[in-house]
């Protein structure tokens, strides 16, 4: 048989494949994991790898479309669409990281921390340890608790592993509603992936997962729905969308075994509300303590998808919209999620160049949303960009510099017309909401920028390119990951389901598909300007 | 007497200045310049124009083009409640989103590019069953049926393109409806248009308003 010779950071394996796989199927079959977000049909030009040397086939149409001549000729192609013919040496730059997972930031907190009352009336019989769990599309979050104490013992983050079938929710969903393999597959992945931080935190923090008296989950729906293998199919269907789909587990003994955890363990998976308003959305709702806040307090949590949440002092009205990846950096020419070698703070110098600032201090590797932001919010500034989205110069074919030279940092059109749609898509919703609660951008007293992307968000530059409301800039607050922090609110409440109960009574969802109004704020949003009066 | 309007909408449109387009139509209007030219000699140059640099540009800017093409439709419709007698439209056309499918932009910027091309459409929305394709193709009596999808499996799917056809076929009406899709996966697959048994596509907006204008005279021939 042939061999495919791969190449990762300095390492290489061989690979042997039958003729008529791609490169990204040969791969599939190792623990060699590729970046994608478009389940592999050439769209998202993630799996990029560079041929040494061998036999394939021509380049695609979707190669054509996704890489620059220059790329092409220097041997650039897209796992997805290389087959091999013979034997081939490929270099693999950027492969998706293993699933390690690692120890939470204490900066990873929020204001929720100063209400954990201490759980008083624990049984002798009950355990202390108590666990929480956001189980997000990109990333895990895992939090052990002391309940006597309301000491944080030890935290997790990692990626979830599910990201081999997409990086998106929804081509996750498709391959689940095709094949049952695939949906087992990734159950198992989650529910693998949550023991092994587990069992991570239990090894080196010297816990006894036994002493876990009661485990807290939270994730959204599609997330829960692939967690427990329930009703994923339905996902797919706009139907279900605003409808409330069952993903509680008929069982949870076999998640406390998989788990480590004592067979009596209290496994709480908290209910979605419907296919677009997840357990982790609720989550931070009670994080944020939006509904006990002043009327036009509004909660917009930056993920793979995007939650908007907008209390009017009686009602909490809801919706999501897409186009979040791009803020995560997926889909951008450099983009990267906000992780070591991103450019997350981008300034403006006097001679024309630019300051940025690097997520762990080395030399830039891409730029994440916050650094994006603060890049088209320089470039609007200095005329260099027209805020119809033109650049105001000649550029070159790499794109605009941001960090000049070999292994520079680059901006291209496509990725400010991406940025453009995906900020757009945020801006429209935030409009619908206002006009449906009759409020207008000065009704507006507060806001929550809630998600990974928000932690670095210069929010000046944010509103001068209409991503928020123009509100005074005390008002807006960054509160990280707010679902994980809600998470560990329910662990302690006495009665969580009577806080969730009450939650939903308020609740008013907002479908944004087939919504004409949202179209022409989707529009008129598309200018790289601050949000206009709905 | 055109030429200085021509060139002032058209860098009204390349700079995405709806106020200054819109300025430079009714100035045009009130210096006496009748609708039908303001549609034919100024508004359909400027989207062929645009489908010219669009082919040529590497990476083409959407977000452009729903801001251009929405300014076409505007000057559209005020012109066409300006023409003297009702306007000869070149034909009709059904459009909406694949059943499962709920992106509708796409959908938005072919309708207002067919409108200033003569082409009239029913807009059936998104998420529309097959059969409700077909349904109002028949009563209304439509040369082409348009579906976007924005998702591989809405667009390969059992309940979108394909079940057209097959409705099609059944009821014997594939000389006289045509079938045109659009959206990303026919994009990165300039042959899947044909596996899903449509009639034609087109990578984009603009571009689509020629492939129909074709499908209608083909029709009608």
């Amino acid at each position: 048989m042939p061999e495919l010779h791969v190449t990762v950071h300095d390492e290489s394996c061989r690979i042997s494949f039958a003729p008529g796989l791609t490169v990204r199927e040969i791969l599939d079959l190792t623990d060699i994991r590729l970046r994608s977000s478009c389940g592999g049909v050439g769209g998202c030009g993630l799996c990029s790898i560079h041929v040494i040397s061998g036999e394939a086939n021509d380049f695609t149409s979707a190669e054509l479309n996704k890489l620059t001549p220059d790329q092409r000729k220097r041997g650039i192609r897209l796992a997805c669409q290389v087959t091999p013919v013979n034997d081939l040496h490929i270099i693999l730059a950027h492969p998706a990281p293993h699933s390690n997972w690692q120890s939470l930031s204490s900066d990873d907190h929020c204001p929720a921390f100063d209400r954990l009352q201490p759980v008083k009336a624990l049984s002798p019989t009950e355990t202390s340890l108590g666990v929480a769990i956001d189980l997000g599309t990109t990333q895990i979050r895992v939090s052990v608790w002391n309940r006597n104490s309301a000491v944080r013992l030890a935290g997790r983050s990692g990626l979830n592993p599910q990201a081999c079938f997409g990086a998106d929710v929804l081509t996750r969903m498709v391959k689940a509603s095709e094949s049952r393999d695939s949906a087992l597959q990734m159950s198992s992945l989650a529910v693998n992936s949550i023991g092994e931080a587990l069992a991570d935190i239990s090894v080196r923090e010297d816990i006894n997962l036994h002493d876990i008296g009661k485990l807290v989950l939270v994730g959204n729906t599609p997330m829960l729905s692939l967690l427990t293998g329930k009703n994923y199919d339905r996902l797919i269907v706009p139907d279900y969308w605003t409808k409330e789909i069952d993903c509680v587990p008929a069982d949870v003994h076999s998640l406390a075994k998989a788990w480590g955890c004592a067979e009596q363990t209290a496994i709480d998976i908290i209910r979605p509300m419907a296919g677009f308003v997840g357990s982790d959305l609720l989550a931070g709702i009670i994080a944020t303590q939006l509904t006990t806040g002043p009327a036009g307090s509004l909660l917009i949590d930056f993920g793979t998808n995007s939650e908007i949440a907008l209390w009017d002092g009686e009602k909490v009205w809801i919706t999501s919209a897409a186009g979040g990846p791009a803020f995560e950096g997926c889909g951008i020419s450099y983009g990267l999620p906000a992780e070591p070698g991103a450019i997350y703070r981008v300034k403006q110098q006097k001679d024309e160049g630019y300051a940025v600032e690097v997520i762990g201090g080395r030399s830039a590797k891409g730029i994440c949303g916050s650094g994006l932001v603060d890049m088209i919010a320089c470039m609007i500034k200095s005329g260099h960009l027209r805020k119809n989205g033109r650049f105001n110069l000649e550029i070159q074919e790499e794109g605009y510099p941001i960090v000049k030279g070999g292994d520079g940092v680059f901006l291209k059109k496509g990725d400010v017309d991406l940025f453009q749609r995906a900020k757009a898509g945020i801006a429209a919703a935030i409009q619908c909401l206002m006009k449906r609660s009759t409020m207008n951008n000065e009704d507006v007293q507060r806001i929550y920028v809630c998600g990974a992307f928000g932690s670095y968000l210069n929010i000046k530059n944010g509103q001068k390119i209409g991503l928020l409301p123009t509100i005074p800039e005390n008002l807006v607050k960054l509160c990280g990951n707010t679902a994980l922090s809600g998470c560990e609110l329910l662990l302690f409440s006495p009665d969580p389901f009577s806080a969730l109960h009450a939650l939903k009574q308020k609740a008013q969802l907002l479908n944004m598909a087939n919504n004409v109004e949202f179209e022409m704020k989707f529009i008129e949003n598309l200018f790289l300007q601050p949000m206009q009066d709905v | 007497m055109l030429g200085p309007y021509i060139k002032a909408y058209n860098e009204a449109v390349y700079d995405t200045d709806r106020e200054l387009a819109l300025e430079v139509i009714h100035d045009a209007v009130a210096q006496g310049v009748s609708p039908q030219d303001v549609i034919f000699q100024i508004v359909i140059p400027a989207i062929e124009q645009m489908i010219k640099s669009i082919s040529e540009d590497f990476d083409a800017n959407l977000a452009q083009h729903f801001m251009t093409s929405q300014i076409a439709m505007e000057v559209t419709e005020e012109m066409l409640a300006k023409f003297p007698s009702k306007p000869e439209m070149i034909g009709l056309m059904i459009i909406g989103t694949a059943y499962g499918d709920m992106h509708s932009l796409g959908k938005r910027i072919v309708s207002g590019c067919l409108k200033a091309m003569m082409v009239e459409t029913i807009d059936l929305g998104v998420n529309v069953e097959a059969e409700k394709f077909v349904d109002a193709a028949e009563e209304n009596n439509a040369s082409v049926i348009g579906i976007s999808a924005m998702m591989a499996h809405t667009a390969m799917g059992d309940d979108g393109c394909l079940k057209v056809r097959q409705i099609l076929k059944e009821r014997k009406l594939e000389e006289q409806i045509k079938i045109i899709v659009g959206g990303a996966p026919y994009r990165y697959d300039h042959e899947l248009y044909k596996m899903v048994g449509a009639d034609g596509w087109a990578e984009d907006g603009i571009t689509a308003g020629k492939v129909i204008t074709d499908l209608i005279r083909e029709v009608h021939k």
